[in-house]
């Protein structure tokens, strides 16, 4: 019978304890690794985000401009198909978007604005799309985004144009909320074993590189127009 | 990657002689430093964020066998691979096996040092792969043959003009009325190229900036988007990373985004961040269909075990090299392998040996700029010093300097034979002092003098003359 | 002027002088006994000293900086106070003693004592002796650069900057990067010196372009780097020590620049 050699994994695990000075069933590590992985608990949070609501949305919105893009405001979301036709007007865009099939989206009048809608992943032919987030995060300006059929990932990076909405009462003060609110959704949704989607995008302004002599030049891979719409009523 | 670390000294030297490059280096300061400091003050938690953030990484460190173990069983439930690779050559194999498996003919990558580290590129193309880079700064230095000068501004060593020139050279079809004098247009055509890429590729490679085991999710982070296309577009996705990569939760991962860009490129935040576990599912409309995981040893147990194990806490923002004088003069490439700059002076050491790596620990004036910046609170010069120990005690330091300083550090152990000694010397360097063309005919330090003018002692020494003020007191 | 040091029983202070100090620029360890004496302290010069170690430590020779250190301390660890007009020295007995010392459980524990008693010579004035301010006149335009084992080991940047301006006649302007290195780093000057002289030109360039009289900093070693590249760019430019400046030590800055920017053309 030939030694059975140690697979890379064991090898490697082997040499982290031997590193440690750490034995394979230790209780007391183990203990402490599940108690810090089920609790996740936060760290600190910067106070910028403490905020009352109007201030928030004013922050989120004053930090994404900052941030490349440009940001509108309709009382609900009825108004949506007016304020994208608005957009797509002022950038010379043509009135098609694409966009998953999130409900808000379904029984708004998109006809009326004149604009047609198709539903699904994007192949790179679509040159606007329209997502909605789950969360905006004030403290940096950021936009949380979900994968599945809602929300395909596709239209977050492909199109030039991304037109994201986001609900005003998701608007929040830092990512740990956001994150909360993502993990609660996910498990009334079993989504996964993790416990969250697949892929959660955080996008906070419009694609860029300063990879030429540090000059910032929009639209490198991603979208080079990100327009958010912030919805006060939903 | 073959280290040249060996001819740092040449090459520091071709650099410093280099005007194009030097011109492409006033951008570090004038970018990266100002902006590092902007964002810093914008948030007065910052400091006690990144002591938050060493704290998270030394802890998982500390614990880093059980959460990599329970990092794979989240990447397993959510249907994705994992594997292990000891080895940098372990790795590539690995790679190129899932490659073949996926009947991969155009491969398309986001940037990752790790994959530099290990010379991804060079084993994917002998095995017949087709390598794309995707960011542009990665882009532009596989179109000219180079390797990363920086790691997070891989180009950054390059001018406007030069990236024009490449362009030109390497995209002959290009309408030769096409204009491409602004960063702009070499980027909207960058883009073109690559679009055309990321949708024929078979195969996505990304590096991670963490992971995180509570999740199993890989954390990425771009400005430019290209990496979400590079793991949301082609049918297969691997992760390329270093086991230290680990962080224990998503808040554990938050907190050190928020001193990541930051410290990095000076941005709040990078524009995008993306968790990501596993393959597409059910519902899914897009995503990749197998997704695999290979984490990566190549020194990191070994540098756990040693006295550079506070290394590892490094989450590669480029804070220290763009604040250290040094790189600011020279450059990366000078560095001679992945990672330049003060974290390369401590990692380069550990990989290629301290014979080949001699220079780089020892090219540095400890100022302390890089552990100031430094987000995880890496002692870099502290580091940099056992390095310096090491190549002493193998007596990889020079016979000149070692004579040198066994001959001072005998006067100063006798003070007697010191002061007896500078009363001897004094006078002498005091006549070369004053009369520059003499000091040809000393033994004075080159590497001084080439450059500076000798420093002119005042008179007798300050012990003397000490002594006789107080024996004047004392008459008195 | 009564300070709180001299209310207590009169602080007996060894003077490290730091070797320098001691071959190149013996004004500034003069300076330094008199800042210390006007302050308060008793001072004293140990004749049992001569290098710090750092040289050797910083080569990787720490068997040599240990046995420099052992000698230091013992010369030193009686007063009450240890005190070097050089952040450099001072952070290297402060801060890198009880490191070399680590494994030593014995010396480990003298230098541990040591090193609560040393202090670089402005932080030791401002914030031991609390001087506020000096009694001194320079008639001069001059600028401070932040010497790098000062600021950055020992916190020394508001202190120099808060005498300084206690000096009458003197007009103090800040350089664009006060506290990025000069480029000495001790050997790393000779043993790199050309990408030290990349270094010092950068920091020549910053101090040229305010257009001062004088450049004062707290550790002759970068002084003696910075000096000797502006003497080789043929700039008049002149170089103190703080301690020279506080004490009234200077002599005489050319201020023949700033009558040149008087005169109408």
């Amino acid at each position: 019978m030939t030694d059975h050699p140690l697979s890379a994994r064991d090898r490697i695990l082997g040499n982290v304890r031997a590193a440690l000075k750490a034995t394979e069933n230790d209780n007391a590590r183990t203990f402490m690794v599940q108690k810090r992985l089920k609790l996740h608990k936060r760290n600190l949070i910067p106070s910028r985000a403490e905020l009352p609501m109007e201030s928030k949305v004013r922050l989120f919105q004053t930090t994404l401009e900052g941030q490349s893009a440009s940001v509108a405001k309709i009382a609900a979301a009825d108004a949506l198909p007016g304020a994208v036709a608005q957009y797509l007007a002022s950038q010379n865009l043509e009135k098609t978007i694409r966009t998953g099939d999130d409900p808000i989206f379904e029984g708004l009048d998109w006809d009326g604005a004149m604009i047609t809608r198709s539903i699904g992943a994007t192949a790179g032919d679509d040159p606007v799309a329209l997502s909605m987030a789950n969360y905006g995060v004030c403290e940096t300006g950021t936009l949380f985004l979900t994968s599945g059929p809602r929300n395909p990932t596709s239209l977050s990076f492909l199109p030039m144009t991304h037109i994201i909405a986001v609900n005003e009462r998701d608007i929040v003060g830092s990512y740990e909320e956001a994150w909360d609110g993502i993990r609660l959704a996910s498990d009334m949704e079993r989504r996964g074993a993790s416990g969250l989607p697949r892929t959660v995008n955080l996008i906070s302004g419009a694609s860029r590189t300063g990879d030429i002599e540090q000059t910032i030049i929009l639209g490198a891979h991603g979208p080079k127009n990100l327009h958010v719409i912030i919805i006060g009523k939903a | 990657m073959k280290p040249l670390s060996h001819k740092f000294r040449e090459n520091a030297g071709k650099a410093l002689d280099n005007p194009t490059l030097q011109t492409a280096l006033k951008n570090v300061p004038e970018g990266f430093v100002a902006k590092r400091a902007k964002a810093r003050s914008k948030l007065p938690e910052f400091d006690a964020l990144t002591e938050q953030a060493q704290q998270i990484k030394s802890h998982a460190l500390a614990y880093l066998d059980l959460y990599l173990e329970a990092y794979e069983k989240q990447v397993k439930a959510s249907g994705g691979h994992v594997h292990w690779a000891g080895s940098g050559t372990d790795a590539c194999n690995i790679i190129s096996g899932i490659c073949r498996d996926a009947g991969a003919r155009l491969v398309a990558k986001s940037k990752s040092m790790v994959t530099e580290e290990i010379a991804l590129n060079a084993h994917l193309e002998a095995s017949g792969f087709e390598v794309i880079e995707t960011d542009l700064g990665e882009y532009l230095i596989q179109i000219r043959g180079e390797v990363p000068s920086h790691i997070i501004g891989p180009a950054i060593h390059l001018t406007k003009e030069q990236i024009v020139d490449d362009f030109r050279r390497i995209h002959v079809d290009l309408p030769t009325d096409r204009v491409l004098d602004e960063p702009e247009s070499i980027v909207n055509e960058a883009r073109l190229i690559l679009r055309d890429k990321f949708l024929n590729a078979d195969v996505g490679i990304t590096g991670a900036n963490f992971l995180v085991a509570e999740t199993g999710a890989a954390v990425i982070v771009t400005n430019e988007g290209n990496a979400d296309l590079v793991q949301t577009l082609p049918e297969v996705h691997i992760v390329v990373a270093t086991i230290e990569k680990i962080v224990p939760t998503t808040e554990d991962a938050t907190t050190i985004l928020r001193v990541l860009a930051r410290s990095a490129t000076g941005q709040e935040i990078s524009t995008y961040t993306t968790f990501t576990s596993g393959p597409r599912r059910e519902s899914d409309p897009d995503g990749p269909r197998e997704t695999h995981v290979i984490l990566i040893d190549n020194g990191r147990t070994e540098l756990l075990a040693s006295e550079f194990h506070e290394v590892l806490r490094c989450i590669r923002c480029g804070a220290c090299m763009n604040h250290c004088p040094v790189y600011q003069s020279v450059g990366g490439h000078a560095y001679g392998w992945t990672y330049p700059g003060p974290i390369g002076a401590v990692l380069t050491p550990s990989h290629v040996g301290i014979r080949e790596g001699y220079h780089l620990p020892h090219a540095s004036s400890f100022c302390g700029a890089c552990e100031e910046v430094c987000p995880m609170g890496i002692p870099l010069p502290a580091l940099m010093r056992r390095w310096r120990n090491r190549a002493y005690g193998e007596g990889l330091t020079s016979l000149r300097q070692r004579l040198a300083m066994k001959t001072w550090l005998w006067f100063a152990k006798r003070p007697r034979a010191y002061h007896f000694a500078t009363s001897i010397f004094i006078p002498v360097f005091r006549m070369v002092g004053r009369r520059e063309r003499l000091a040809r005919f000393l033994p004075l330090p080159k590497g001084w003098v080439r450059h500076r003018a000798f420093p002119l002692p005042e008179g007798s020494t300050f012990q003397r003359q000490w002594k006789r003020r107080r024996a004047g007191e004392v008459q008195q | 002027m009564l300070n709180p040091a001299q209310t207590k029983s009169t602080a007996s202070v060894g003077l490290f002088a730091t070797c320098l100090v001691d071959l190149i620029r013996p004004n500034v360890g003069l300076s330094a006994a008199r800042l210390l004496e006007d302050a308060g302290c008793t001072v004293d010069v140990p004749s049992r000293q001569s290098c710090c170690g750092q040289p050797a430590y910083n080569m990787g020779e720490a068997d040599g900086a240990r046995e420099l250190a052992r000698m230091t301390i013992q010369s030193f660890e009686n007063y009450d106070y240890v005190v070097a007009p050089s952040g450099s020295c001072a952070g290297m007995l402060k801060l890198h003693y009880p490191a070399l010392f680590a494994d030593d459980p014995v010396w480990s524990k003298r230098a541990q004592a040591f090193s609560e008693k040393v202090f670089e010579l402005v932080s030791f004035l401002t914030d031991v002796c609390n001087v506020r301010s000096v009694d001194a006149k320079l008639d001069c335009r001059a600028t401070y650069h932040d010497a790098c084992a000062g600021l950055r080991e020992l916190g020394v940047r508001d202190q120099p900057r808060h005498l300084l301006a206690s000096v009458k006649g003197l007009e103090l302007l800040e350089l664009k990067e006060p506290n990025s290195c000069c480029g000495f780093g001790g050997t790393f000057s000779v043993n790199y010196g050309d990408i030290s002289n990349a270094i010092v030109e950068k920091k020549a360039a910053d101090i040229l372009s305010l257009d001062v009289d004088l450049l004062i900093g707290g550790d002759v070693g970068c002084l003696m780097n910075i000096e000797g590249k502006l003497r080789r760019q043929g700039q008049t430019t002149q170089v103190r020590h703080v301690a020279e400046v506080l004490a009234g030590q200077a002599g005489r800055i050319s201020t023949r620049r700033a009558h040149n920017r008087e005169k109408p053309a």
